[in-house]
């Protein structure tokens, strides 16, 4: 099936050069063209589309806001800003409800590579209904004590780029928003991030304060929803994994930017099931009751009852965002290692080996043995080193638990 | 007439000769004048008692029988007197001793009024020689007698006075002492009262004398009663009793018109003097103050002081040893200050007299002092220079942060003229304003750019305004003066940033101009080459199959296709075609990279410290710089690719390594002088803790002498216009003051100078323990 794309751009040669430049993927791609913001809303009415590509400065209506029209409308439709402008505050404002942020001039094989990410995940999750949720997604909920921490440090005026790192690297929500915003072209970086720390640096103490106070690109759960109490448990859960990804890493190759990848991931892994408590409560509420003793992997219970596994899920939302393939592998494939095609030390090595490692010591909100992949294991050669590795889980959470009392006193 | 010496040995020598010329006589005329002998001796002797009084008539009388005796024996025979006739020698004797008393008679009459006569004439000498006149008057004031001596001092004689009657004298009285005069006289007179009275009498020549008259009476003479008395002048005495007078009112007067307290003791310690401003300043009362007492007015002092025992001390002391000289301060107990000074009074010999004490109130002038004192203080402990010059312009003071600021102490430049100061950077014509303005009276505001001691220049900022006296009439000049360099500098450093902001905004809107075609370019650009990629493909195709299938065509169309083909030189297009189009791409990417350079190198969006690709900034900013250098030099860069990223502002830093691949070019420039080409060295590399940015040039090096000052603000040595002196100086504050980093040179006269920055790598976890 073809992929229907949308380009809204109010200069009609850069609409031109896109069409003539794009003309190989006609196999592909569906492309239409708009001139204005309008327009594109009336074709958006008229027909389906998977992809907007819009500017962002057009007359009489731009394009963030012609993307948070379509986000509403039409949840699903993948959002991209492809601008030639680079002013802080109004790449700042359009970054919410656009999934990517590509600048001008972009290298059309960069656009394709993108777009393709994009539609590629997409296709993992086939229940509509968690797809429309997912694509609406500004961000995902952070946890509320940790989004506190950080309102509460941004507002002093002494606080530190380490300190707010710090309060990032323990919450999925904001780690996925930051590396999203990292990834955007704005930053003028090229390559992608994927380090949390870098991540930080490259944004800068003072678009956070703006992105966290006026824009609020992060959200927090409920308080009062039915799943509150299970959060906290999740995310040390994350933090753990996250933690003792990164250490395997360093053990394992010394390379101390691929670490900070690997922690990433960690921190990662589970968004999926993040999005589901936050989006899905009821049904996947029932899902953890049935998953719990039951001898099916979770991930089964989850496709049978919502279509995609949280894996998925989390993957779908990453590559969307634009984040590193790699990253978005780790998520995806964080239960079945074997089944990605890469076949050397990954963040996905690090994330699989310490997520089935932290459930097997007893983590919680995970039902069923997620057992190692020892086959995967095998084919990179790291089976010996597992026992270690365990010790780690061990070692982190006697850490936690220092600090935490250390903070209680 | 008076008698010689030895008269009496004359007197009775003429006795013996008398007789001895009697005898002589006799004995001539014996024999013709019988007789004669008896009268010739008879005459002797009276002549002897004659003329040398009784004692030589006596002696006469007794030797004259004697040698008669002797030589007429005997001798009375001659006057027919037998010796036996002795009874008749008796009678003879008896007329010798009458004639000889007789005519003695005579002698001491005269030698009596001799007497007298001598003694009226020593009188006379001594009324005429003693200075005083005296006189006998009546009780009209008629005068009976007056020394002649008043001629000399009234101009009239003795006998004009006598002639002028009773009122002559009185006449000549001042009328102011007349009266007193006249009662005196009266009471003389009537009451037998002494008189003794000054008076000033009016001479022949009209002048002034001062008499003074004393007299003592009455008695009666001839029935007149009269008074005698002794004038005498008194004018000098009288003068100099006035003067003194007058001069002592003065004294008093200036004792009690001096703010000082006056207290004059004698040698005993007793008052003598003391003025109203003592009295004012011990609140003396008046009654104790005009008493006699010396001891209450030493309690009541002593009591008004802060320290009575110290206070007594003193003057105890002081009287102990008269000759010492004191000058102390002492405190009222009303706080009053005094200054206490005394010191002996001495004559010329070194006698003693006695002591004067003064008491000045130094209260006001004590906290005139003091108010003085702080704010001298306050002027030497200004923040800002503080120069004071006489009218001439030389210098008179100057305060501490003046040295501080120029390197020149007070004492070297006294005197001098502030044009040490000056570096011949401020035009002339700004110091005829100035001049102009403060002569004028007026203040002058402006900044200087002056030299220190050491060379160095400094900006300055001054206010100069003339100090006037009370006249109105310029004394002084006063310069107030701030040393501004760092405030430039900061000036310049924000200017600079203003700038570079400035350049990030315009790049930021370029950039957005430029991206937009920029797509469209690239887009087309890329279609062209895959359209005309297959579109030659195809048409080779075509060719191919004209050529294989010739026949099909017919002789006509090839020959057309052919002709078509050499016009338009398909080979041509076929080669050049994709190329143009790749070059074109290149081009396009050429401006999308220049684009995003200004945008990097300026960083507008960047505030704060960042973790930044030095390699990445480095490149951008080289891009930029790429006008500066690429007619002069040849650029190559020796990245290290494992170089960390690092903590900084990555703005400021490009900002520094784009001053100093300008410098660089600007040194290669000036070397060769537009032969040939120089080249530039761009490396970076990990050294422990720090990046490491090395800037290397072949161009000129740098002197020697100049090393030190290169990171100065405001040095240059390019000519005006070329350089602001600021690049090397915004490059120490940022690398220095910004990032706690280091900057350095290694330089070698002509053969080129590399520059050498080492930025801390922190990290954002670095950056919080910096912090703490």
């Amino acid at each position: 099936m073809l992929k229907r794309l949308l380009f809204v751009d109010d200069d009609a040669l850069v609409l031109a050069g896109l069409r003539r430049a794009l003309h190989d993927m006609r196999q592909e791609w569906d492309m239409h063209f708009a001139p204005g913001a309008y327009a594109a809303l009336q074709a958006l009415e008229k027909e389906r589309f998977d992809a907007v590509i819009t500017d962002m400065r057009m007359p009489s209506m731009d394009g963030a806001l012609l993307l948070d029209c379509i986000k509403d409308r039409y949840p699903q439709v993948v959002r991209i800003i492809l601008s030639g402008q680079s002013e802080k505050e109004a790449v700042l404002r359009s970054i919410a409800p656009a999934h990517q942020y590509l600048a001008k001039p972009c290298d059309i094989r960069e656009l394709k590579l993108r777009l393709n990410q994009a539609f590629a995940s997409r296709d993992l999750v086939t229940n509509p209904a968690i797809a429309a949720a997912i694509a609406r997604l500004r961000s995902i909920p952070s946890l509320p004590a940790i989004y506190n921490e950080l309102t509460v440090a941004l507002r002093s005026e002494t606080a530190s780029l380490g300190q707010i790192e710090q309060i990032i690297a323990r919450d999925i929500g904001m780690a996925s928003k930051i590396l999203q915003l990292a990834n955007s072209a704005f930053i003028g970086v090229h390559g992608r991030v994927s380090s949390l720390r870098q991540a930080v640096s490259l944004i800068g103490i003072e678009t956070v304060r703006t992105l966290t106070l006026s824009i609020h690109v992060f959200s927090q759960f409920d308080r009062k929803s039915a799943v509150a109490s299970s959060l906290p448990a999740l995310w040390d859960h994350s933090v753990c994994v996250a933690s003792v990804a990164q250490r395997i890493a360093v053990d394992e190759t010394g390379d101390k930017s691929l670490a900070e990848e690997c922690f990433a991931a960690g921190l990662l892994h589970d968004a999926g099931k993040i999005i589901l408590l936050a989006e899905k409560p009821k049904e996947y509420g029932e899902v953890l009751k049935n998953a719990e003793g039951c001898a099916r992997s979770i991930e089964a219970l989850e496709i049978e009852a919502l279509g995609c596994s949280h894996a998925q899920l989390g993957a779908y939302l990453m590559s969307m965002w634009g984040l590193p393939i790699s990253l978005v592998h780790a998520v995806a494939f964080h239960h079945r290692p074997s089944e990605a095609i890469e076949a050397r030390f990954s963040p996905l090595t690090a994330v699989h080996c310490a997520d089935a490692l932290s459930i097997a010591s007893g983590d919680a909100l995970e039902a069923g043995d997620i057992p190692l992949d020892a086959g995967y294991l095998d084919s990179l050669g790291l089976s010996e080193k597992v026992d270690a590795w365990r010790s780690y889980i061990d070692e982190f959470r006697l850490s936690q638990a220092e600090s935490s009392a250390t903070a209680c006193n | 007439m008076r008698r010689a010496p030895g008269s009496r040995i004359v007197r009775y020598g003429l006795a013996v000769v008398l007789v001895g010329l009697a005898l002589l006589l006799s004995e001539l005329v014996h024999s013709i004048i019988p007789h004669s002998v008896d009268y010739l001796f008879l005459a002797a002797i009276v002549a002897s008692g004659w003329l040398g009084g009784r004692g030589p008539g006596l002696l006469a009388a007794g030797v004259a029988p004697l040698v008669l005796d002797y030589f007429f024996l005997p001798p009375l025979h001659t006057l027919g007197i037998s010796p036996e006739a002795g009874p008749e020698v008796l009678p003879f004797l008896l007329s010798a001793l009458a004639a000889a008393w007789v005519s003695s008679m005579r002698s001491t009459a005269r030698e009596t009024r001799a007497r007298l006569e001598r003694s009226e004439e020593k009188f006379r000498r001594i009324l005429t020689n003693q200075p005083d006149v005296a006189w006998t008057g009546d009780e009209n004031g008629r005068m009976i007698y007056i020394s002649p001596k008043v001629a000399d001092w009234t101009g009239y004689t003795s006998q004009e006075i006598y002639a002028g009657g009773s009122p002559f004298l009185l006449s000549r009285v001042h009328p102011d002492d007349l009266s007193r005069v006249l009662e005196a006289t009266q009471a003389l007179f009537s009451q037998g009262a002494s008189l003794d009275e000054e008076f000033r009498f009016q001479r022949k020549d009209d002048t002034w004398i001062w008499l003074h008259n004393r007299a003592m009476g009455p008695w009666q003479e001839n029935g007149v009663t009269i008074a005698d008395g002794v004038i005498c002048d008194v004018s000098r005495r009288k003068w100099s009793e006035l003067e003194l007078q007058a001069k002592t009112a003065f004294l008093e007067a200036q004792a009690n018109s001096t703010i000082d307290g006056i207290l004059v003791v004698d040698a005993a310690g007793r008052r003598i003097l003391q003025n109203r401003r003592f009295n004012e300043i011990f609140a003396i009362p008046a009654a104790l103050a005009s008493g006699p007492d010396d001891e209450p007015v030493l309690r009541h002092v002593t009591q008004r002081t802060k320290d009575p025992a110290s206070f007594v001390n003193r003057v105890r002391e002081l009287y102990s040893h008269p000759e010492e000289t004191s000058r102390d301060e002492i405190e009222l107990r009303d706080g009053t200050i005094l200054d206490r000074y005394s010191s002996p009074v001495t004559a010329a010999e070194g006698q003693y007299y006695g002591r004067i004490w003064s008491f000045r109130d130094m209260t006001e002038r004590r906290h005139h002092e003091d108010t003085l004192r702080q704010l001298s203080a306050a002027v030497e402990q200004s923040p800002v220079s503080v120069v004071i010059a006489d009218t001439h312009g030389d210098i008179r003071y100057t305060n501490r942060k003046f040295t501080e600021c120029t390197g020149y102490t007070l004492e070297e430049v006294r005197g001098k003229n502030p044009r040490i100061l000056n570096s011949g950077y401020s035009p002339p014509h700004m110091y005829e304003t100035l001049w102009a303005t403060i002569l004028a009276g007026k203040e002058w505001r402006g900044e200087f750019r002056n030299r220190k001691k050491n060379g160095e220049l400094y900006w300055e900022s001054a206010v100069l305004s003339p100090i006037v006296d009370a006249n109105g009439s310029i004394t002084h000049f006063l310069a107030v003066k701030e040393d501004i360099t760092e405030r430039r500098a900061l000036e310049g450093d924000l200017r600079q940033a203003q700038k570079l902001e400035g350049i990030g905004q315009l790049a930021a809107g370029i950039a957005h101009e430029i991206n937009t075609p920029t797509q469209f370019v690239t887009d087309n650009l890329t279609f062209l080459r895959e359209s005309c990629e297959a579109a030659l493909g195809l048409l080779e195709l075509y060719r191919k199959a004209v050529r294989e299938d010739s026949e099909r065509f017919s002789a006509d169309a090839i020959r057309d296709l052919t002709e078509a083909e050499r016009v338009c030189d398909l080979e041509f297009i076929g080669a050049e075609v994709p190329r143009a189009i790749t070059q074109s791409l290149e081009g396009v990417r050429r401006i999308a990279k220049i684009v995003r350079a200004v945008k990097e190198f300026s960083h507008p969006d960047l505030a704060e410290k960042a973790e930044a690709d030095l390699n990445q900034g480095i490149t951008s900013t080289i891009t930029i710089a790429h006008n500066e250098w690429k007619y002069v030099a040849d650029l190559t860069t020796d990245f290290d690719e494992a170089l960390p990223r690092v903590l900084c502002y990555p703005g400021d830093v490009n900002q520094v390594v784009l001053n100093l691949i300008v410098n660089a070019a600007h040194a290669i420039r000036q070397k060769l002088k537009g032969t040939g080409k120089g080249q530039i060295v761009v490396r970076t590399r990990t050294c422990g803790p720090f990046a490491e940015i090395a800037v290397s040039d072949t161009g000129t090096g740098i002197p020697p002498e100049i090393r030190t000052r290169i990171f100065e603000p405001f040095f240059t040595t390019k000519e005006v216009g070329a350089g602001t002196g600021q690049g090397l100086a915004l490059a120490h504050s940022v690398v220095v003051k910004k990032h706690q980093g280091k900057i350095w040179c290694e330089t070698e006269m002509g053969a080129g100078t590399t520059f050498f920055i080492h930025l801390p790598i922190g990290s954002a976890c670095g950056a919080e323990k910096n912090r703490c």
